[in-house]
């Protein structure tokens, strides 16, 4: 994580994600991709829904500035970092090739191993 | 045989002490024919003819040959007259106060136009000449050699003489000729002063305007009522009446005190007549005359209780009293005590002038002394505008300088230099009796003879106004010493009333005030006025009323607020001349007027702001200005409705329509309690104009100081009067002052700009909050602290306070504009 932060940083972030409650959160937001993916589904079961913000919002911050405001897109590194044995079951993964992409990850992710598809 | 002690006095010595009187004494022209009709007037005569001839061809006498000048007059001739007029330097009046020096040295002021004369005279007095008429020739001593010719007049040279002048009917039963024939410059060049002259010369050396000089001279003689004057026709040499000056029946003319008479009783006369120069030209005097009580006289002598019983006569016996030398009957020399007579007068003239008005200011004894010379106090001449000349005589039985030609001290009387104590010399007592004559009696009764003059006479107005214009230019008006007996008892003003305003002679203990002018209609304008007149004298600034020092009087400011109260203020402040009469007025005030008087000025002109639109208004600005400018704002409005709202509320200060106000020398500024009730009118009349509305808010409240800020705030919590814009609803609207102090406290109050961009991009990304914009001046004033922009800052100030934010999309567009 880039230690440097946006000067600005809880006001811009603020209107990224519009919770009042969070204003002073430093937790990483995420920027849900255009397209829906297997990995904003997991996003979306793994973290609360504030820290995944509209890529309309985040287009407009500019790329270098991403990590002064903690922001990154969704990525299988950037979620898998997130998830917990029970943050997700195959439930959550209706399609099965969706399951499969999950599970050979979690053979080389040691603390997913518990995930219960 | 007793030894002969006299002097003998030789023809020579005689020319040389004629030529030095007529150096030092006795200038030529009007000033000889002054000493002519003095004698003419001491003789007791009525009537004097003076004439220019070109001389009687039929004589024998050379000197009757050659042009001449003549007099005659109807008086007294006695042989005392005929002794003197062979005398020189001895007064033979010396006894006789009635008479001022009759043949005496004035007499002789005739040789600067001759070297000898004759005189025939025809009178019951004469007892002792059997041949009363004379030719006397100072050269002759008896005979005159160079001039054989030059002999006794004959008698039938004489009758000659006298059928000449019967033939003009310049002779009656009794008469005095004198005969001076003009001086002709002889071979041996042997004169008295070498002045030659013809019958056509002569009339240059004597003044242009004789007739009017004559004139003036009247009023102070005590018998000539007409004097006329001849001149050879150019045909023949015939006599042709070039003018006669002549008094009118009823005139009152100066009496001359006798010196038998004692003067134990004040007296006082007035002086008036009309004089005829033409049939269509007149002059007209009038005037006083008095005698002064010997009261005013008593620091003359040391004061016994005997000096006071005979006070003249114990005056008369002082040493330091001035004598004179002369003869008694027998014929031995005398020493006598100088006339005292506590005598004087004031004579105004008025005739019409040739070119440019004057008033000629005399001092005189009887006659003026001084003629033409200005640089002395005894004559002055200023101009007059009027289409007169005016002559002011000046006349006291006064002491003269040696010359006889100046009052002694007078300019030192005048500048009160003159010592006061009672005398210790004669030279002191002739001072100090002059002072007193010149003061108490000539100046004291300046202004009752010009009010005599103007109620004889009914004199025009503006012509008075003209006459006063003068008297202050001269000298002894503008003495503070003098002033002091000028206006001993009685001032001379225009007095005003509403019936009929008039010139008047009012008395020393009135009261005077004065006013700046008379509008039309003022008593009914300023009925107050009309009070006043009761208690006090009213008179007009500009009318040069004749007033000292220290007049008129002070108006009491009470007395100006009176006419404040009672003027009818719809009729006053509609017409021009009214507002200025009250400008003028009031700026004669002691500045600065008083606070009680300011207001009830500002009340009087609120109510002609009530009563009258401002556009009929445009001439009160002077009479603003005098109002203190902490106590009168103006306000950039002319809304007759909002105005009239305002003069309706109490309000300490006076709100002055746009346009009516004068130049500011300090800032504007209101009090706190003035400024709310403004806001208030102001809010009340808003929807009329509106536009108008936030810039007189402005305007209100940049002019409230800061220390009277809380007392503005306490008035106005409740009223939408500051402007502000409101971002949610893109609107201007107005705001109560508790609604700004909300929207400061919540961090949404930011000041107007021209740039709006972020206030419009944070106001839609806010849910619920309204961000609202304001005015900065009054923002800053009234929230006592610097206000923010809407920019990027307060934006992200706006931001930290969690507000409920709005749609994806308006977010985007703050962040946009943020980043």
């Amino acid at each position: 994580m880039n230690l440097s932060r946006h000067e600005d940083f809880y006001g811009l972030r603020f209107l990224l994600h519009g919770i009042g409650e969070q204003y002073n959160s430093e937790e990483i937001l995420y920027v849900a991709p255009q397209e829906s993916s297997l990995w904003e589904k997991v996003a979306c079961k793994v973290l609360e829904s504030w820290r995944i913000i509209p890529s309309a919002l985040a287009d407009v911050v500019p790329r270098q500035l991403w990590n002064s405001l903690q922001i990154q897109a969704i990525s299988p590194e950037s979620i898998i970092a997130e998830l917990s044995p029970d943050s997700i079951t195959g439930d959550d993964l209706p399609l099965p090739e969706d399951r499969e992409k999950l599970l050979d990850i979690s053979e080389n992710v040691q603390h997913i191993d518990m995930i219960s598809l | 045989m007793e030894e002969n002690t006299e002097f003998s006095i030789r023809p020579a010595a005689i020319a040389n002490q004629i030529r030095t009187l007529l150096k030092e004494r006795y200038k030529e022209g009007f000033p000889i024919i002054k000493e002519i009709v003095q004698n003419a007037n001491d003789g007791g005569a009525t009537r004097l003819d003076i004439g220019v001839t070109r001389g009687l061809s039929d004589a024998n006498h050379p000197l009757l040959q050659c042009p001449a000048l003549f007099f005659v007059n109807d008086g007294d001739f006695s042989d005392s007259d005929a002794q003197a007029m062979r005398w020189f330097g001895v007064d033979n009046n010396a006894k006789n106060s009635a008479k001022i020096g009759k043949f005496g040295l004035g007499q002789k002021s005739i040789f600067h136009f001759c070297e000898a004369f004759f005189y025939i005279p025809r009178s019951k007095s004469l007892l002792v000449n059997l041949q009363p008429w004379q030719f006397l020739n100072p050269w002759a001593g008896p005979t005159d050699p160079k001039r054989p010719a030059w002999k006794q007049l004959t008698v039938a040279d004489k009758e000659i003489v006298e059928n000449y002048l019967k033939t003009y009917a310049l002779l009656g039963e009794q008469y005095f000729i004198l005969w001076i024939p003009l001086r002709i410059k002889e071979a041996d060049n042997r004169c008295i002063v070498p002045n030659y002259y013809n019958d056509r010369s002569i009339r240059a050396h004597l003044p242009e305007n004789m007739d009017a000089k004559l004139a003036a001279l009247l009023p102070m003689l005590r018998s000539l009522r007409e004097i006329h004057y001849w001149l050879p026709d150019e045909a023949g040499g015939q006599l042709q009446e070039e003018f006669c000056v002549r008094l009118d029946v009823l005139a009152e003319r100066c009496s001359y005190p006798r010196s038998s008479e004692k003067f134990h009783t004040k007296m006082e006369r007035s002086l008036f007549g009309r004089i005829s120069l033409s049939q269509t030209n007149f002059a007209i005097y009038g005037g006083r005359e008095a005698i002064l009580e010997a009261e005013k006289f008593y620091s003359l002598l040391p004061l016994t209780s005997q000096v006071t019983l005979d006070f003249w006569n114990a005056l008369k016996e002082s040493e330091y009293w001035p004598k004179r030398s002369t003869e008694d009957d027998e014929g031995n020399a005398l020493s006598v005590p100088d006339k005292a007579v506590p005598h004087c007068a004031v004579v105004f003239s008025q005739q019409a002038a040739q070119g440019t008005g004057s008033l000629t200011l005399q001092w005189s004894v009887f006659l003026p002394l001084v003629d033409g010379e200005s640089d002395f106090v005894e004559f002055e001449q200023i101009k007059c505008a009027a289409n007169w000349d005016y002559t002011l005589l000046l006349h006291g039985y006064f002491f003269l300088d040696s010359g006889r030609r100046y009052i002694e001290a007078l300019k030192d009387i005048c500048e009160g230099k003159v010592f006061q104590q009672t005398p210790e010399n004669e030279n002191q007592m002739v001072q100090l009796w002059n002072a007193i004559l010149a003061t108490t009696g000539t100046l004291s009764n300046i202004l009752p003879a010009l009010d005599e003059f103007n109620r004889q006479h009914q004199l025009d107005e503006q012509d008075i106004a003209a006459l006063c214009a003068s008297l202050q230019r001269t000298k002894i008006f503008n003495s503070q010493f003098c002033q002091e007996y000028l206006y001993s008892d009685f001032y001379w003003v225009y007095q005003l009333h509403p019936e009929h305003s008039t010139w008047q002679l009012v008395k020393k203990t009135q009261r005077i005030l004065a006013l700046p002018s008379i509008p039309e209609d003022m008593w009914e304008a300023f009925p107050e006025l009309r009070r006043c007149v009761e208690n006090n004298c009213l008179v007009l600034v500009s009318r040069h009323n004749l007033l000292p020092s220290g007049k008129p009087d002070s108006w009491k400011e009470s007395e100006i607020q009176a006419i404040l109260r009672s003027i009818d203020v719809k009729n006053v402040f509609a017409k021009p001349k009214y507002v200025q009469f009250l400008v003028d007025l009031l700026q004669g005030l002691s500045k600065p007027i008083a606070v009680e008087t300011q207001n009830c000025l500002k009340s009087v002109l609120k109510q002609a702001f009530l009563q009258l639109e401002p556009k009929h208004l445009a001439h009160i600005k002077d009479l603003i200005s005098l109002i203190q400018e902490s106590d009168w704002f103006e306000i950039t409005c002319n809304d007759i409705q909002l105005l009239h709202d305002i003069y309706r509320e109490k309000l300490n200060i006076l709100i002055v329509p746009q346009g009516l106000a004068p130049q500011r020398k300090i800032k504007t500024t209101i009090s706190g309690y003035d400024a709310g009730v403004l806001i208030f009118c102001l809010v009340k009349n808003r929807e009329r104009i509106f536009e108008q509305s936030k810039q007189l808010i402005q305007q209100i409240v940049e002019a409230t100081p800061d220390r009277e800020i809380e007392a503005f705030c306490k008035g106005t919590d409740n009223l939408e009067f500051i402007s502000g814009f409101d971002c949610r609803d893109n609107r201007n609207r107005f705001y109560t002052l508790a609604e700004i102090s909300a929207l400061q406290q919540q961090g949404l109050l930011f000041l107007e700009s021209r740039n709006r961009n972020f206030a419009t991009d944070l106001q839609a990304v806010l849910g619920s909050k309204t961000i609202v914009l304001v005015d900065r001046a009054i923002a800053n004033k009234l929230l006592g602290e610097d206000l923010r922009d809407c920019d990027r800052s307060a934006c992200l100030s706006v931001l930290q306070q969690k507000p409920e934010l709005s749609s994806i999309e308006n977010r985007t567009k703050l962040l946009k504009r943020l980043l």
